[in-house]
């Protein structure tokens, strides 16, 4: 089977045809993927559940504008990227999953923010990017050669391949289908995305 | 009078690239056909990077020692061990007199990021230590330039030159991206596993039989790492490169 591939350029391609609203959504969907993740991370890290909460809410406050409420989307990013885990804190798997799924909800709210179709191909990075670090835990330590074989083998990995067909399809969506229907996919596919995640 | 020719050529080259650049960006793909084959990456946006202001990344818990907190208490005055504060070269005990020129100068660490020519000039002796270690800088920087803003403010990538020619690149307690894998050229390798980059690589080059010789990072080494690099026979040449 050949595997899909991610190709960044394309989706950005993509992404520069949607508007507002469609690019906000867009960038959600990803981050709404990605959700369950934030929650795992929640549930073996020392943080207040009320930290967990608050990124909940800044998702569905980015998930609401996109559907046409006013709100200021500022704090929601701000929120977010504060909480981005660095390197330094006491490291697990999870918070490596949560550095992509908390900025994802970042770029969401940055999508809206500046209008700027890169920060919707941010939001699409950290799943794609999730996915290969997900798939890369089985690859042990150690010196690597990432040969075009290697690369194709964490391709060719089921979450990988969940993840870039699922860009596709919320990037089909973003065009022809409203917020609403997007998140609605979105969450209803990501707890058996999340249950792929070693 | 074939400089100025060649000088026109290049510039009517420019011109027609980026007309059809721009043709190319004109035509919309169609959805179906949003992911294609190429592993390519859009980095037009890698100059928006957060700044960074902070430089200094904390120890790794398991490699914390006595020793080694003490040294973050007073190095960085209790603040985070990755704050958004400039921290002054002068607080780093390095062994390379060129930087101890640099901190009597003043010079802070993320102000000397493009000063390895003033630091190849100190010693005549160095300088091929310092060309080295600008093009383990540089490819540091452009690697780990590969990242999306947010991460390239969150993790770590070092670059470790070895005697046999081949360098090794790796990432801190997360292994290189995609992304930075794509930017992966021939004579580099990739380390992996858990830790700081400066162990990752440090421990993957040994671990396949390499000789390390001097390595580059994109943040300043942090006390644990420097204190490992010391155990490993390396000194300390800047706040973000050592050598063997």
């Amino acid at each position: 089977m050949v595997a899909a591939k991610y190709d960044e350029a394309r989706i950005a391609e993509v992404c520069r045809t949607f508007g507002r609203s469609a690019l906000t959504a867009f960038a959600a969907a990803c981050a709404e993927r990605l959700w369950p993740l934030v929650e795992r991370y929640g549930s073996v890290t020392p943080l207040p559940e009320q930290s967990i909460l608050t990124l909940r809410y800044a998702l569905d406050a980015v998930w609401r504008t996109a559907g046409g409420s006013d709100e200021d989307l500022a704090q929601a990013r701000d929120v977010a990227e504060s909480m981005v885990p660095f390197e330094d804190e006491d490291w697990t798997i999870e918070a490596g999953y949560a550095q992509n799924a908390i900025a994802a909800i970042a770029y969401a709210a940055r999508a809206w923010l500046s209008d700027d179709p890169q920060e919707a191909v941010w939001a699409a990075r950290q799943l794609y990017e999730a996915a290969d670090y997900g798939a890369q835990q089985s690859s042990g330590d150690g010196l690597r050669e990432y040969t075009p074989v290697v690369e194709g083998e964490l391709l060719d990995t089921r979450i990988v391949r969940e993840a870039v067909t699922a860009l596709v399809e919320d990037l089909a969506s973003a065009l022809s289908q409203g917020p609403e229907v997007l998140r609605r996919r979105a969450k209803q596919a990501a707890p058996d995305f999340a249950r792929l995640f070693p | 009078m074939v400089r100025l020719l060649r000088g026109v050529l290049a510039v009517v080259g420019l011109l027609v690239g980026l007309f059809l650049g721009l043709t190319g960006l004109a035509t919309h793909p169609p959805v179906a056909e949003a992911l294609v084959h190429a592993h390519t990456y859009d980095n037009q946006h890698h100059v928006e990077a957060t700044p960074h202001a902070s430089t200094e990344r904390g120890p790794p818990e398991a490699e914390s020692s006595g020793t080694v907190n003490v040294a973050v208490d007073v190095r960085s005055q209790g603040a985070s061990a990755r704050s958004d504060s400039v921290v002054p070269t002068s607080d780093y005990g390095y062994e390379d007199p060129a930087w101890f020129v640099q901190a009597a100068r003043g010079i802070r660490s993320t102000e000397g990021r493009s000063g390895s020519a003033t630091r190849a000039l100190v010693g005549a002796e160095r300088s091929g230590v310092a060309v080295n270690t600008a093009r383990l800088e540089s490819r540091v920087s452009e690697v780990h330039g590969a990242l999306d803003p947010i991460a390239q403010t969150r993790r770590t990538t070092a670059a470790l030159g070895t005697r046999e020619g081949t360098t090794v690149i790796g990432g801190g307690v997360r292994d290189l991206s995609p992304s930075q894998r794509a930017l992966l050229e021939e004579g580099e390798m990739m380390a992996g596993g858990p830790g700081h980059a400066e162990v990752t690589t440090v421990l993957g080059a040994r671990g396949a039989g390499l000789t390390p010789q001097e390595i580059a990072t994109s943040w300043d080494i942090c006390p644990a790492c420097q204190i490992f690099l010391r155990n490993e026979g390396a000194t300390l040449t800047g706040p973000r490169s050592a050598k063997w």
